[in-house]
C-alpha cells in the first residue's frame, strides 16, 4: 500500500499503540489478581499498586494439584494435535496435490464437521462414550477434539500445500521415484513450516477447549478450563486461583503468538488472508 | 538424514507399487476420512437416533417417532433459546465486522512498530473464552471489579449488577465476543487491504475520487470475498456460544442468556432429557449445515477456498 | 530408439494431440517445433507417463510403455518450468534422480560427485552447487534442471524449451555443446522448442507441430526448402517466411499477386499438375525479396516502407503491399524513412506456392492455433509445388 508522511504515521502508531493497550490491558489486569494480596481485591477504588506476592501460586498448585491438571492439559492437547497432525497430513497433501475425485465434496464435508456446535455432538458421545467406558479417559478427548480439529487442520494445510511449485510431483516421478516416495522426500519436508504452523494453531485451539473437557471428562482428565470452571462454581468465587489458573493457560498461547502471529491470523481466517 | 533411511525403506515394490499408485490419492484420504465418520457422522446418526426415541436419563427406552420434535416445537424454551442466539449473533457479528474494518483502515498505511504490535493485538482474540469470561468477570464483579466500579457504577448505568437484568447480561456477552474477535478480524482485514492490487486506487487518484467514494466504490468491493468469509466464520463460532454463558450467566437471570449451546446443557445434564436434547442438536445442526453450504456454495468460487 | 505411434490425447472435446507419429534414434535429437499451445508439453508428459494417452503407442526399443508407470519408465524430463526441489541444494537437486532404486543401475557416491560436476561445468553452474535454488536466477535454475537430467542415463531424453530462458550468449554455445554431446549420447532426445531457428539448428530431424497435429516430420534441411504447407513455413526460418495470397496462373507459368502490377514469372515447375489454377497461397523466404531502384531489370511491385531493424550483418526492412505485410533481409544497414514508396524484385526460384483448399475441420482448427489471417486455409492439406 501507498505508505505516506512521517507525522501521520506517527500519529496512527500512537493510536494503534492506545488500542493495543486497551485490548491487553484486561489481560494484565487478570494477571495482577494472580499477584495481588486477597485483602486488596474488593478496596475501592480499585488498587493498581502493591506489593506481589506470590502465595496464591503456591496454594493454587499445592491444594489443586495444578501440576497433574496441567499434564493433562498437555496430553490432551498434544495427543490430539499429534493425531491430527499424523492423520490430516497425508489427507490435506492428497487434496493439494492429486488428482482426487469429488474433491469438492470431501472438502465441504471436512468443514461441515467443523460447524456443528461441540455441545450437540456431546449428547452421543456422551452415550457412546459411556457404552465404551471412554468417560474420563485421555483418549476419548483427544478423539472427541478431532471433530473441530481434523476441519482446522486439513482445510488449513490443504490450502497452504496448493502453494507449493506446481508439477514438483511430475518432476520427482519422471527423476525415478514413486509417488509414495515423493510424498515422503518431496511433499512432508516442503509442508513442514505449514505442518507446525497449522499444528500450533491445532493444540492452541484444543489447549482451550472447553466443552467437551467438561462433560466428557472427569476427576483424573481435568484439564486447565475445566478446574477454572470449578473454582467458580463451587461457593463463591475463589478470584485468586481463577487469576492462577487463568494465567497459567495464557502462557502458552502468548509464547506461541509471539513468534507465529501472522500464520495464526491466517489460519483463524481459515487461510482467507496471507497474515 | 533420517527421513531418507525411512523413506527408502518404506520404497513400494512389485505389483504393490502399482496398486499403490492407483490408489495413493485416496489410501491418503481414507485415515482422515474414517476419523471424521467416527467422530462425526456417527455420533450424528445416533443423535437422530436417539431423538426418535424415549429416554429415561441415559437409557434409551421405546421408540418414539417425532414425538421429541413436538415436544421440542412447543417449548417455549427452546425458541427463547433461538432467538437469544439470533440476537447475539446478529449484534455481535455486524458490530465487530465494521469495528475491525474501521480499525484496519485507519492504520493500513502503515504504523512504525508492527511487529511487536501485531503480536500483541493478536492476543485476545486466541485466549481461550473461558480465560476471556474470567477476565471479565472479575473486572465487573460486585462493585469492586475495576468495570463495576469505574464504568457501571461511575455512570450508573446498572443497578445491581450487568448480571442482574436480562438486557444488560446479553449485551455483556455480546461485547465480550466482540472484545475476543475484533483484534484478529483488525488483523486479517489489515492482510486483506494490504494484498489488494495498487492498480485501482492509483486510477481513482488520477480521477480525482474523494475518499469515501474510493471506500465505498473500490476498497469495500474488492474486499467483498474476504468479508464473506470472515462473516461466515465468525457466525459458525458465535452461532454455538457456550464458554462465556457457562462462566457468566449460567443462561441467567431467567433464561434470558441462554442460547442454543446452553440449552442443550441443560437439557442433557441438568434435566437429562436426551431424547429431546438430541432432537435440538439434530435440528440445530440441520439448519448450521444448510445454512454454511448455501453460503459456501455461493461464494465458492470468490472465496477461493477450495 | 522410441516410436511414438497414433497418440492421441483428448481432454472431453479438446483434442490436445491427435494422431501423433514419430519416432527417435539413439544419438539423434529430433526436434519438435510449434508455437505455445500447440501440444509440445502433453507431448512430453504423455511419453513421460505423467498423462496417460487417450489412445495409441509409445513404445522404447520395441516394449510398449504407454501402460508402464512413469517412475519405471527411466525417462528423463527437463520441464518446461523447470521446477527444482526448494528444499534440496543444487547438488541434491541433481543427485536426486542418480539415488532412485528405479535408476539403470547403482551409482556410488563418488561417481554421482563425478557425474555432477563434469554436468555442471559444461552448464556453467560449477561454483552454484552449495546454492539452494530460491538463491538462484530463473537462467541459473533452468540450468540446474537441464543439469538433473543430463547427469542421468535415460532411457530417452525429453527437453521442453530446455534453453529458452538464458542470455543469448549463453544459449548459443550451449545449443552447440548439447548438439554435440547428446549426438554422441546412446539414447534419443526429444527437444521441444518453438523457436524454428533453434529447431533446426540442433536437430537431426525436425516435427512440426502444430494444433496437436505433426504438419511434417523430416530433416532440417527438407523442413527449410520444401515445407508441405503454410503451417511450417511459417515457422522455419528467422524471419520466417512471408505468405500472401494470390492466383496462379499457367501460361505463362506465374502467380498474380494483389498489389503487383503484373504477374510474377515462375521458375522450372515441377508439381505443377497437381495444382489447380486460381487461388493459392504464395511463399516467399524473406532473403528472396529485394528492393530494386526504377529501371531496374526485372518485374517489381510497388511498396511502402513500415519498419528498419538492423541486426548487425542484415536489416529486415517490413513492407507494406496492399493488404500484406513482407519482411524482406537485405545485406548491411538501411535506414528508409516509414512509409517511403519502394520497389521490390522477386527471385522467381525462391517462391513456394501452396494450394488453398482445405476441409473445414482443418481450417477451423487452423484459425484458432494462430487466428490472424482469415484468407489462410489449413496448412493439413495443402500441397507443395516447388519451383526451385
Amino acid at each position: 500500500m501507498i505508505e505516506d508522511a512521517r507525522p501521520r504515521k506517527i500519529l496512527r502508531t500512537l493510536g494503534l499503540i492506545a488500542i493495543v493497550i486497551a485490548f491487553v490491558f484486561p489481560v494484565y489486569w487478570l494477571l495482577s489478581f494472580s499477584f495481588k494480596p486477597e485483602r486488596l481485591f474488593f478496596d475501592l477504588p480499585p488498587v493498581w499498586t502493591f506489593d506481589p506476592i506470590v502465595t496464591e501460586w503456591v496454594n493454587t498448585f499445592r491444594t489443586l494439584k495444578l501440576w497433574e491438571t496441567i499434564i493433562n492439559s498437555i496430553i490432551v492437547a498434544g495427543g490430539s494435535t499429534l493425531l491430527t497432525i499424523l492423520v490430516g497430513t497425508p489427507a490435506s497433501y492428497s487434496l493439494a496435490r492429486l488428482r482426487v475425485r469429488g474433491k469438492t465434496d470431501i472438502m465441504l464435508f471436512i468443514i461441515a464437521s467443523r460447524m456443528a456446535p461441540a455441545v450437540a455432538l456431546i449428547i452421543p458421545f456422551f452415550l457412546i462414550y459411556q457404552f465404551l467406558d471412554l468417560l474420563d479417559s485421555h483418549i476419548g478427548l483427544i478423539f472427541a477434539y478431532s471433530t473441530f480439529n481434523m476441519a482446522l487442520y486439513v482445510w488449513l494445510l490443504t490450502v497452504m500445500t496448493r502453494e507449493l511449485p506446481a508439477d514438483l510431483e511430475g518432476v520427482a516421478e519422471a527423476d525415478g521415484y514413486h509417488p509414495f516416495q515423493v510424498f515422503l522426500r518431496i511433499g512432508l519436508p516442503l509442508m513442514r513450516p505449514s505442518i507446525i504452523a497449522v499444528g500450533v494453531l491445532a493444540f492452541i485451539f484444543a489447549w482451550n477447549e472447553f466443552p467437551f473437557a467438561l462433560l466428557l471428562g472427569g476427576r483424573t482428565t481435568e484439564t486447565l478450563p475445566v478446574v477454572a470452571a470449578r473454582s467458580l462454581s463451587a461457593g463463591g468465587v475463589e478470584w485468586a486461583r481463577l487469576a492462577v489458573i487463568s494465567t497459567v493457560m495464557v502462557i502458552p498461547v502468548a509464547v506461541m503468538v509471539f513468534f507465529l502471529h501472522k500464520q495464526i491470523v491466517r489460519g483463524l481466517s481459515m487461510g482467507a488472508v496471507r497474515g | 538424514m533420517a527421513t531418507q533411511g525411512i523413506a527408502a525403506a518404506l520404497a513400494p515394490r512389485g505389483r504393490w507399487a502399482e496398486f499403490l499408485q492407483r490408489y495413493l490419492p485416496y489410501l491418503l484420504i481414507a485415515p482422515a476420512l474414517i476419523l471424521l465418520i467416527l467422530v462425526g457422522v456417527i455420533p450424528f446418526a445416533y443423535a437422530i437416533y436417539l431423538s426418535l426415541h424415549n429416554t429415561f436419563f441415559t437409557d434409551v427406552e421405546s421408540f418414539a417417532g417425532i414425538a421429541n420434535y413436538k415436544d421440542l416445537v412447543s417449548d417455549p424454551r427452546f425458541w427463547g433459546a433461538l432467538r437469544v442466539t439470533t440476537i447475539v449473533t446478529v449484534v455481535a457479528i455486524p458490530i465487530q465486522l465494521v469495528m475491525a474494518l474501521g480499525l484496519a483502515l485507519l492504520f493500513y498505511r502503515g504504523v512504525f512498530g508492527g511487529r511487536v504490535l501485531s503480536p500483541l493485538l493478536l492476543f485476545p482474540s486466541v485466549l481461550a473464552p473461558i480465560v476471556m469470561a474470567i477476565m471479565w468477570k472479575i473486572m465487573l464483579a460486585g462493585n469492586w471489579g475495576i468495570l463495576s466500579y469505574w464504568v457501571v457504577e461511575r455512570f450508573s448505568l446498572v443497578t445491581g449488577g450487568v448480571f442482574g437484568s436480562p438486557s444488560p447480561a446479553i449485551g455483556t456477552v455480546i461485547a465480550i465476543d466482540i472484545f475476543q474477535w475484533v483484534p484478529f478480524l483488525t488483523l486479517a482485514f489489515y492482510a486483506g487491504l494490504q494484498a489488494l492490487p495498487l492498480a485501482p486506487f492509483r486510477a481513482a487518484a488520477v480521477d480525482g475520487a474523494s475518499r469515501w467514494q474510493v471506500l465505498r466504490l473500490l476498497t469495500i468491493p474488492m474486499l467483498y470475498p474476504l468479508i464473506a468469509v470472515l462473516f461466515l466464520l465468525r457466525f459458525i463460532d458465535t452461532f454455538k456460544i457456550f464458554d462465556s454463558v457457562f462462566i457468566l450467566t449460567r443462561g441467567g437471570p431467567g433464561d434470558s442468556t441462554t442460547t442454543i449451546s446452553y440449552y442443550l446443557f441443560r437439557s442433557v445434564f441438568e434435566f437429562w432429557e436426551i431424547g429431546r436434547a438430541a432432537a435440538a442438536a439434530v435440528i440445530v445442526f440441520v439448519l448450521f449445515f444448510v445454512m454454511t453450504s448455501i453460503v459456501y456454495r455461493v461464494f465458492h468460487k470468490r472465496l477461493r477456498l477450495i | 530408439m522410441l516410436e511414438v505411434e497414433d497418440l492421441t490425447m483428448r481432454y472431453g472435446e479438446l483434442v490436445a494431440l491427435e494422431s501423433v507419429t514419430l519416432d527417435a534414434r539413439p544419438g539423434e535429437i529430433v526436434a519438435v517445433l510449434g508455437p505455445s499451445g500447440a501440444g509440445k508439453s502433453t507431448l512430453l508428459r504423455l511419453i513421460t507417463g505423467l498423462t496417460r494417452p487417450s489412445s495409441g503407442s509409445i513404445s522404447l526399443s520395441g516394449r510398449p510403455i504407454q501402460k508402464e508407470a512413469s517412475w519405471r519408465r527411466n525417462i528423463a524430463l527437463v520441464h518446461e518450468s523447470y521446477v527444482l526441489y526448494p528444499h534440496m541444494s543444487v547438488t541434491e537437486n541433481m543427485a536426486f534422480p542418480l539415488k532412485s532404486r528405479e535408476a539403470p543401475r547403482e551409482y556410488s557416491d563418488q561417481e554421482i560427485t563425478e557425474r555432477i560436476s563434469e554436468v555442471a561445468k559444461v552448464l556453467e553452474i560449477d561454483l552454484l552447487l552449495e546454492r539452494q535454488p530460491h538463491e538462484l536466477s530463473g537462467g541459473q535454475r533452468q540450468r540446474v534442471a537441464l543439469g538433473r537430467a543430463l547427469v542421468r542415463e535415460p532411457a530417452v531424453l525429453l527437453l521442453d524449451e530446455p534453453i529458452s530462458h538464458l542470455d543469448a550468449k549463453l544459449r548459443n554455445w550451449l545449443r552447440g555443446e548439447l548438439r554435440r554431446r547428446l549426438s554422441a549420447a546412446p539414447w534419443p532426445t526429444l527437444w521441444a522448442t518453438p523457436d524454428g531457428f533453434e529447431a533446426l539448428a540442433v536437430a537431426d530431424r525436425v516435427a512440426v507441430l502444430r494444433a496437436g497435429q505433426i504438419l511434417q516430420f523430416d530433416e532440417p534441411q527438407e523442413i527449410f526448402d520444401r515445407p508441405v504447407g503454410v503451417g511450417v513455413a511459417e515457422v522455419s526460418g528467422t524471419p520466417p517466411m512471408n505468405v500472401l495470397p494470390g492466383e496462379l496462373i499457367a501460361d505463362p507459368l506465374g502467380v498474380k499477386v494483389a498489389g503487383a502490377p503484373e504477374p510474377l514469372p515462375l521458375v522450372r515447375p515441377t508439381q505443377i499438375d497437381s495444382l489447380p489454377a486460381g487461388e493459392v497461397s504464395i511463399g516467399v523466404r524473406p532473403f528472396a525479396l529485394r528492393i530494386v531502384r526504377p529501371g531496374d531489370a526485372g518485374s517489381s511491385t510497388p511498396a511502402s516502407v513500415l519498419a528498419c531493424e538492423y541486426s548487425g550483418r542484415h536489416t529486415v526492412i517490413s513492407v507494406r503491399l496492399e493488404h500484406e505485410t513482407l519482411r524482406l533481409l537485405e545485406a548491411g544497414q538501411h535506414n528508409i524513412p516509414v512509409n517511403e514508396p519502394v520497389l521490390i524484385a522477386w527471385d522467381g526460384a525462391e517462391v513456394s506456392i501452396f494450394s488453398r483448399e482445405a476441409s473445414c475441420a482443418g481450417a477451423l482448427e487452423f484459425q484458432t492455433t494462430v487466428g490472424s489471417n482469415e484468407h489462410r486455409a489449413a496448412p493439413s492439406s495443402e500441397q507443395p509445388v516447388q519451383t526451385g
